[in-house]
This record gives C-alpha cells, structure tokens and sequence, in this order.
C-alpha cells in the first residue's frame, strides 16, 4: 500500500537520536512521520517495574532460566534480563543474529529504545578525538572539527540536563552542568591522592544526564536519587526520549508517531538523484507499506541503519545505499570494557550516605594527550568511571557464622570499597563488519545480520595499562586490599553497547558513507545521525555526541528543506 | 572421577525422592504470622530440616528472625522455580545426605530433632578452623577433583551453604526487614554524600 499523504521527513527509529530528530525537525514546523519498529511505551504508565521493591518481584529480582531461555544473548549482559528490565530487551529466538565471531548486540525494540536504558554518562568528545584519526592514519579524517559541534554539545546538555563539574582539560571539554552529584569522603580522598601523587590526573564528578539544580525541563522533575534508571523513570529525572523529546515533538502537532512499523528499505529515484520515501513492514496487519517524504533521518541504530541502507539496492547503488565507498557496515567499533580495580577503605566506619546516586567518579583520559603522556605500546587511550558505597547484607555470604550475632552485625553497614573501571578506546578497522544474511530471513522474510568484529593488538596493550594504573591510583590513595580484574576472556565486542561506525563519515565519498552534515554523500536527503557516523569512538561514552550531531543533521534539514534544496518528490 | 562426574553418577544411582505433599503443620506450631506451606522442592522431612537450620542461623530476638518472614518456604520455593538444574541436584543430594547424618548422629528420624539436635549438627560443620573452612569454600567455589569418601562430606555442605545463603537472602530481602528493620527510603529525593552513620542507623534496604 502506498500511503497518499507526502511527509516533510520520516526518521526511522525512535531512541535517544530519533526522539532528537523528531524534536528538531517538528519544532521546525516539519510534518513528520515517527517510524518505530517495536511497541508502543507510554512514559511513566508503561514503566511496570519502576515501583517495585525487592519483595515484589515473584522471585525477589532473581532471573528464572525459563525466561532467559529466550534471551540467551541480551543475557550477555548480566544484568539487562532481570525481571526489573528484560521487558526492555529483544528476544533472541524471535530476533537472530549471527556470529562469525562473537559480538554481543544488546538492544530493546520499543517507542524510546535504549534511551530508557542507558547508562547516561555524558562525555564530549575533544579536538584531540576529532584529530586523532589524521594525526595517526587510522580510519579517515573526521570531516567536523570540536568548534563546529561545539555549540550543539552546548544545546543539547541544557535541554537534556547534565550535572556534572567543569574542570577546563583539553580531553574532556567543560559544558553546561547543573550541580553535580556529590562525592562521598571516600572518593574525596582518592581526588586528593590522586592530585597528589599523578601529575595531571583528575578525579570528577560523573556527567550524567540527569535533573539536579532548578532549570526548568517540561514534564520532567528532579532526580530523587532512587537508582532505579534502567526500569523507566517516573518522575522523568534522567533523559530518555519519551519523557522528554517525544513529548516535545507531540507538542507541536506536526508529528506522526507509528510503533509496531519496520523501515526496511529506502527507496531512492534515479531521476531526482534523491530518496523517495521509506518502505515499511506492519507488525500488526502484516502489510507492507510505502511512506514518502521530503527528508528522511535514519536513527533506526548504528547496526539497523547500516542494515536498511544495505537492504535499499537500485541500479545505482546495487552494494547499498550510498555505498560507493564500500565502507557501509565496516569499521564497527566498540568500546572496550570490564577491566580496573578495586579495594577496601579503611577509616570511614562513622559514615554514611542517604539517597542512591546514579553515578559515581570519572577519570578523564591521561595517555597519548602530548609527548610526556605518550605510550609507546598502544595509540588513543581510556577514562574510568568508578563508584564507592558500603557493602550490605550480602558480605555474609562467604562465611559460616551463624546465630543472632551475625544477624545484628548484617543489620548494620558493611565496610566501604571502591572501585573503577576503563572505558577504552576501539580503533576504526575496516575489516570489522557486519554483512546480511540473505539465507537466514527472520519472520518478517528480511535478511539477518552477521557480525565479524575483534578487538585487536592496540585495545589488548590498552587494557593491561587501564587495569595496573587503576591498581596503582587506588594504593596511592591507601586503600586495602586492592584487586585488579580484567574480564577480557568474557569481554567481547557490543557489550560496551557502544557499537558504531557502520556509515562514517568523512571528507571524501571514496572512503567514507556520509558527510560533515551526516548526509549521505550521494543522496543528500538522507541523513544518518545515529552512532553510524562515528569515524573514531573516543573514549568517551557516546550519546551526548549522537544527540549533538543529530541537533545539528537535524538543522541543517530544515534549512535545506525550506529553500527548497530536496524538491519534493 | 572428577566432582561434576561424581555428582551425576550419585544423582543416577539415588534417583529423587518423590516429596508427598503433606501441611508442615508442626512447623507452624509457636510462629506467628507464619504461613501454612507444602514443600515443592524438598520432601516433608526435608522441609522440617531446613526450618529447624534457618531458625538456627537468624533467630527471633528483639528483632523478627527467619521464620517469622517465612525463608523456609522461601527457599523452597526458589529451589523449585528457578534454581538452575545441577544446583537443583546438589542441593537435593545434599539434604537427603544430611538427613541420613542425622540419623546416624542422634540414631533418630531427622522429623524428631530437636532445635538442640540440629545446632549441635549444624556446629559440626560450620564451627571449624579457618583454615578447614578455607578447604571448604575451596572444595565448593572450583572444579577439584573429589573422592568418592569426600562426596558424602561436599554434598552436606553444598546443602548447609545454600540454606544459610538462601536464609540471609529471604529475610533481607523480605517486606517485614526490609521496610520496618533495616533503614527503608524507596523514594529519597535526595543524595547526601557523606553523614554520620548514627543519622541512618541499620543498613539501607535498598
């Protein structure tokens, strides 16, 4: 079926991009058509778990296998497919994948995807992560430089909310926070010892997108420190697409939201050089269905993305959508995790905490930033996020005590520990791809994606350096015993769920899928503002970046759109 | 004969118990608030096993103790519905050995015990040296190879280790501590970093 009414723009997929896109594009006066391949959720009323207590849940929090059975992948994870969030994750047996090699792609088909679920730590990235690529050969040239999203970072941290502390390093640009969420003393002292003992090395607040001080954020309120993110968020405290921008987009009557509807082909016209419009599958009818649109924003996810564009063959582009480079699906980067240290703080006993703080510590990269900093092992580098609180009731476990002494003594706090762990740098390799499967067709008949992707030799020399110096901050700082970990044997790429880099950009159509406005080179009425274009990952978790370049893709389409630039089709 | 391998030939050759659902009345008999339960998971001896131990390991005292949040009933319940299956075998080996410990200790059905009784088996076990508990969670937490002598021994423990792990979980979990005995803010509105620990009192719940 051919739907009649022609939108001003589609964007696929509605998480933590698309809600941008949609904001963006509708307050701009753009009829806008929401496509959303999963269900529908409803801010606050769809949050089912958001209230619980441990006591609630059937089996107090605890997965039954039953159900795991069906997410075996997304349980790769650990946490995601506890009863209080599994209904946020896909199942596996209805949604495959493949694995050349492992790759854990953890992801949620519902109206808000991942941006319920992240982990809302919100990083810039530097100038020194935009130059990286042409300083060391890596990858290509990102085509944008630090100044020219600068000012995006700038709009999106006001309107998302962001706490945080500005500590003016070159590697980790100041922005506009809100009151940051306090250290506890047995952090304060690891910011002293640190200063004290690492010559320019910081411990700060961690940057996280939620609401603290009195800035006003429409519908949404301040954080009240209930630590329970990852279920939905009643009160709206941290970002997420459907307290926020899905709202705002709502608002101003220009959008057209659809759940339940895959993007699975982006029709392109020979004459107009341009795309049409966006084929689309009912989950509910089971009909297929053809929107057209003026401009269409693909923020479906870095690997859906690259999916659709791969799925959209014409005679022009018989590789897939704007794939001229060959460099659609390569160049898959994630990062790199699961490895740090931790340790016991003595001398602390008298002190305590109140609320459950959505955050921690964050040590903002230290190698490779000049020549006295610079590794001869590995290129690039690494932060750490940490966090430290006192043990409950389960420090009893391991022993065999028993009696009323050993029930007063778990009634009390346990003692403090701290720890931290590396967030590392991925390289763009070109042989990191993902590839269909036209022979394993999922239900819908639509080809399924295989995953050949590695960390190599650099992420390895990384990760031995990420864990000694994690050690050796926390015995600086006079901690007990201090444990390193490094899960590198269990750790493989998509855990981080920072997959990216499908469709980079860069400056030159050759070697790269999109442009410096995250057009597609050769159809620039496409626009891919999700972690495809990422041409380098940083060190830095990555959203806050998406949703800048997707305000700034977002922008520019407009202005594009209103002189006329994609005549309509 | 690795331990794995031991396991699964014990669990061949015993077979399983078919439980008969029978009221634990007698558990009942001096609780309050207590409900009325048949073990899924453990036979009706069993169950009256693991009241008796997790009464043990957390009391009533001025404050509630296991059985006052049901954690037997907990238990078996977790057993029955979620445990993954070798852990589902080790622990049901695990307390028909113990039983039969009993009975060979007291020279008496386990259902005849005393609280008494069953402290002073449960001491046993659990009040040794460091050192020999150091063998034990070593014995328990890797993938050494057991002799069938020490089977017996590693099975009582697997089941003595779960009921005190699964007693510490149910009552800290549970409504009753978690809302009235340990410090209850499921809404706090507020992070306060660094208080004077009297200002909280007993650990947060959660």
């Amino acid at each position: 079926m051919i739907s009649e009414k022609i939108y001003d723009a589609i964007i696929i997929g509605t998480g933590i991009t698309g809600g941008w896109a949609a904001k963006e594009l509708c307050e701009n006066g753009l009829q806008t058509l929401v496509l959303e391949r999963g269900r529908m959720v409803e801010h606050i009323k769809d949050y089912t778990t958001a209230n619980l207590d441990p006591w609630d849940f059937e089996h107090r929090g605890k997965k039954d296998p039953k159900k795991v059975e069906r997410q075996r992948k997304q349980n790769r994870t650990g946490y995601t497919t506890k009863p209080a969030s599994s209904h946020w994750f896909v199942d596996d047996i209805k949604h495959p994948y493949n694995e050349t090699k492992r790759f854990d792609w953890m992801r949620g088909y519902h109206v808000g995807g991942r941006s319920i679920t992240w982990g809302r730590q919100s990083y810039r990235l530097s100038e020194m992560d935009f130059t990286a690529n042409k300083k060391d050969g890596h990858g290509v040239d990102w085509p944008v430089r630090y100044q020219d999203i600068a000012p995006w970072y700038d709009k999106v941290e006001e309107y998302i909310g962001v706490c945080g502390t500005n500590e003016g390093l070159a590697q980790l640009p100041d922005g506009k926070f809100s009151e940051a969420m306090r250290l506890t003393c047995v952090e304060k002292n690891l910011v002293k010892k640190v200063a004290d003992n690492f010559k320019g090395r910081v411990v700060t607040n961690a940057r996280t997108a939620h609401i603290t001080g009195d800035a006003p954020h429409e519908g949404r309120s301040k954080c009240q420190f209930r630590d329970r993110c990852i279920r939905g968020c009643p009160f709206g405290g941290y970002f997420s697409s459907n307290a926020s921008t899905l709202p705002a987009a709502e608002r101003t009557g220009n959008m057209t939201l659809r759940p339940n509807s895959i993007a699975y082909e982006i029709v392109y016209d020979e004459k107009t050089k341009l795309a049409t419009g966006v084929k689309v599958i009912d989950t509910e009818t089971k009909e297929k269905l053809f929107f057209k649109s003026s401009v269409i924003f693909s923020c479906a996810s870095s690997i859906a993305s690259a999916s659709i564009l791969m799925q959209s063959k014409s005679k022009r582009f018989p590789n897939g959508l704007g794939n001229d480079s060959g460099e659609l699906g390569h160049n898959i980067m994630d990062h790199h995790l699961d490895v740090g240290a931790r340790a016991e703080a003595e001398g602390y006993d008298d002190k305590y905490y109140k609320g459950r703080r959505p955050g921690g510590f964050y040590i903002p990269r230290f190698r490779n930033l000049n020549k006295k900093s610079a590794r001869k092992d590995y290129i690039r580098g690494f932060g750490y996020q940490g966090g430290s609180g006192r043990s409950n009731w389960k420090r009893g476990i391991s022993e065999m005590s028993f009696g009323k002494d050993l029930k007063e003594e778990l009634l009390k706090p346990g003692s403090w520990h701290i720890g931290m762990g590396g967030f590392g740098e991925c390289l763009p390799y070109h042989e990191n791809k993902m590839t269909l499967d036209y022979d394993k067709l999922d239900e819908w008949g639509l080809p399924t994606v295989t995953f050949d992707v590695e960390f190599k030799e650099n992420e390895k020399k990384m990760r031995k350096d990420m864990q000694e110096e994690a050690i050796a901050m926390l015995k600086a700082a006079g901690y007990k015993n201090v444990t390193g970990f490094d899960g590198a044997k269990s750790f493989f790429p998509g855990l981080g769920i920072h997959e990216m880099g499908t469709a980079r950009m860069g400056r030159d159509p050759k070697t790269s899928v999109l442009n410096k406005h995250n057009q597609i080179h050769t159809v620039p009425n496409v626009y891919v503002t999700d972690g495809a274009f990422m041409a380098s990952s940083g060190c830095q978790n990555p959203s806050l970046t998406y949703m800048a370049f997707t305000a700034r893709a977002a922008n520019h389409a407009v202005e594009q759109f209103k002189n006329n630039i994609f005549k309509k089709v | 004969m690795d331990r794995r391998t031991a396991l699964k030939n014990i669990t061949l050759s015993f077979g399983y118990a078919v439980a008969t659902p029978t009221v634990l009345g007698i558990l009942q008999s001096c609780q309050s608030k207590v409900t009325t339960w048949e073990p899924l998971f453990f036979t009706p001896s069993q169950g009256y096993i693991i009241t008796q131990l997790t009464d043990i390991i957390l009391p009533k005292t001025h404050t509630a103790g296991a059985l006052d949040v049901n954690v037997p009933e907990f238990m078996d319940k977790m057993l029955n519905d979620i445990a993954p299956e070798e852990e589902k075998d080790t622990i049901k080996e695990g307390a028909k050995a113990f039983e039969s410990e009993f009975q060979k200790v007291f020279k008496k059905n386990a259902l005849q015990g005393s609280k008494e009784e069953y402290e002073k088996l449960l001491k046993k076990y659990f009040d040794i040296s460091e050192e020999e508990k150091k063998a034990v969670f070593e014995m328990q937490n890797t993938d050494v190879s057991i002799t069938e002598e020490e089977l017996n021994r590693h099975l009582i423990y697997k089941f003595l280790l779960a009921t005190r792990e699964y007693t510490l979980f149910g009552y800290f979990t549970s409504e009753l501590v978690g809302e009235t005995i340990l410090s209850y803010d499921p809404v706090p509105g507020i992070w306060e970093s660094c208080i004077p620990v009297e200002d909280v009192g007993n650990a947060w719940s959660l």
